[in-house]
């Protein structure tokens, strides 16, 4: 059973990655830990010590318990959670890193909005949490009903590494896969072309599959603009791929992806 | 309710009348079927628009189940009445029993200014109309007129574009203040074509709370759809970048802009924008207000 820690706030965002949580449950041997970490204001911050910082914290952890609370209550969604929701005070990046390094867990789940600006997206991928999170992260920008999931490989994607670990986040029966070589091109319209044309990577990335027994639904190279490509995207649940580290044109089409994206480590992270 | 349906003799004319059915169902809205003759043709109708109009109302009543028939029967041999400077037939007949109106209209003047002001007067929700497909979206031998239609109507306009059904939504709303029948009428738009719903939001919108006032906002939107089971994508889009993004969906999907008056998107888009995005948008347009 693999343990997912969901980043909760009460906004948008984190009510439609709950949303999403609570189909995931459904369908994957997944455990969620509700998280929440409750940033205090400048003004707020406590310089005293003893019973007066005791009680500062307090008043935060109530804050931040109940903010969570106000957004599942309002959500009413059936999403089964092993505890309750654990609060944090402090930075958000630095709280949900020291908390992931715990080592309990094997996904980490956020909400962040699809923007029309790729910089937003760009600043996300490089904070902290994304890279020194030891563990893979689920990026949930819209709700989607599918039960279609795009392994994307090209672009620098380590292939042998990160189909693995997708499938071993993603086992269960529910799934179906189609694995996707991503080529940037100045074109109209996307083209899909055979396998052949990624080389050797998909027919690898297709016995990778073929080893845990799941055979995928279509295997090919796509072909076209990262606006294009993505728009393509929005008919699976869930798009599988490495942590860009660059702005490259994969980093864009994630940026541009509606659809929740999966990022996992390439091994060596040497690049991307 | 009540939608007015503007009608030349054309194919583009003749397209909508199943789609608007569909609408009128769901809705059960009175309906106006309007075609505007020119001034100076005598005292009395123009045979071939009366013609088409008559065919319009068959081809409208058909489209419902004989026993379930909110406008009435089909009766052939009825005459347009004068009033009013106009010419009216209206199906008032106890032996149809209908239980909403449906009134064929026949005004004089100049179509634009006619259709505009039919609306005003009778207070219509909703203005329906077709025009030519394509990046130049007319009616044929009227300069522009979807375009001051969609401009210039106070109430909600549709032009559907000739052979192009929509497969995605994409609505530009201004969170703060959009309509309860807006979002009702995007809700009928997305029932009639099956489509997709996309909403755009805007970022850093002054008129809100800032960014959690939009997340709110649009919250509130999502959970409205979410209970009439419609699921919805969200994109949010700077207020600079608006005007490009929209010309850019344009040419895929239909386009649905909140310009009620106290729409801030009402002080991105001005008129004449509106009027470009329907000629240049390959798609339908609907605009709310």
């Amino acid at each position: 059973m693999n343990m997912g820690l969901l980043a909760l706030d009460e906004n948008l965002a984190s009510s439609i990655a709950l949303r999403y949580a609570s189909q995931l449950v459904n369908m994957l041997t997944l455990q969620l830990q509700a998280g929440h970490v409750e940033v205090p204001d400048k003004k707020q911050h406590s310089g005293g010590t003893g019973w007066v910082r005791r009680t500062w914290e307090r008043g935060l952890q109530e804050a931040g318990q109940q903010a969570v609370q106000r957004l599942l209550n309002t959500e009413k969604v059936p999403c089964p959670f092993i505890g309750s929701p654990k609060v944090f005070i402090g930075d958000r990046d630095k709280e949900f890193l020291a908390e992931l390094g715990s080592g309990r867990y094997d996904l980490f789940i956020e909400g962040n909005l699809n923007t029309s600006d790729i910089n937003n997206f760009y600043e996300l991928i490089s904070s902290p949490l994304y890279t020194k999170t030891p563990c893979p992260i689920m990026v949930v920008k819209n709700l989607v009903s599918s039960d279609s999931v795009a392994l994307l490989c090209g672009d620098g994607v380590d292939h042998q590494s990160v189909i693995p670990k997708a499938l071993s986040l993603l086992k269960g029966d529910a799934l179906h896969y189609d694995l996707i070589f991503y080529r940037y091109q100045e074109t109209e319209a996307t083209v899909s072309t055979n396998k052949d044309e990624a080389g050797t990577v998909l027919v690898e990335a297709e016995k990778l599959l073929q080893a845990a027994n799941i055979k995928p639904a279509n295997v090919q190279v796509v072909t076209g603009t990262p606006e294009s490509v993505a728009a393509m995207l929005k008919k699976y649940c869930l798009v599988a791929t490495s942590f860009p580290v660059r702005k490259t044109p994969r980093l864009e089409l994630l940026a541009q992806c509606p659809s929740p994206i999966l990022l996992c480590k390439n091994k060596a992270r040497k690049s991307s | 309710m009540r939608i007015l349906i503007a009608f030349d003799t054309h194919s583009y004319s003749s397209r909508i009348v199943s789609e608007v059915a569909k609408l009128a169902a769901n809705t059960w809205a009175d309906i106006t079927m309007l075609a505007v003759q020119p001034a100076g043709s005598g005292n009395k109708t123009d045979a071939t628009l009366a013609k088409a109009l008559r065919q319009y109302r068959t081809d409208f009543i058909d489209q419902f189940d004989a026993g379930d028939q909110p406008y009435g029967g089909n009766i052939s041999n009825e005459e347009f009445v004068q009033k009013n400077g106009a010419w009216e037939l209206s199906k008032h007949s106890p032996a149809l029993a209908s239980r909403k109106e449906l009134l064929l209209k026949i005004r004089v003047g100049d179509p634009a200014k006619e259709i505009l002001a039919e609306a005003r007067e009778h207070e219509a929700d909703l203005i329906v109309l077709g025009c030519t497909k394509g990046l130049d979206s007319q009616w044929k031998g009227e300069v522009d007129l979807p375009q001051k239609i969609a401009k210039k109507a106070a109430c909600s306009v549709v032009v559907i574009k000739e052979k192009k059904v929509p497969t995605t939504l994409t609505c530009c709303l201004d969170q703060t203040h959009v309509s309860q029948s807006s979002l009702e009428m995007i809700n009928q738009i997305v029932t009639l074509y099956q489509a997709e719903l996309k909403i755009v939001g805007l970022t850093d919108n002054k008129g809100t709370d800032g960014k959690a006032g939009v997340e709110n906002s649009i919250a509130q939107i999502l959970k409205y759809y979410a209970e009439r089971q419609i699921s919805a994508w969200i994109k949010l889009v700077r207020p600079e970048d608006l005007e490009e993004y929209v010309a850019e969906v344009s040419r895929e999907n239909m386009v649905g802009l909140w310009m009620g008056k106290k729409s801030l998107l009402g002080k991105i888009f001005s008129p004449n924008l509106v009027g470009k995005l329907v000629n240049h948008s390959q798609s339908s347009v609907l605009i709310l207000r």
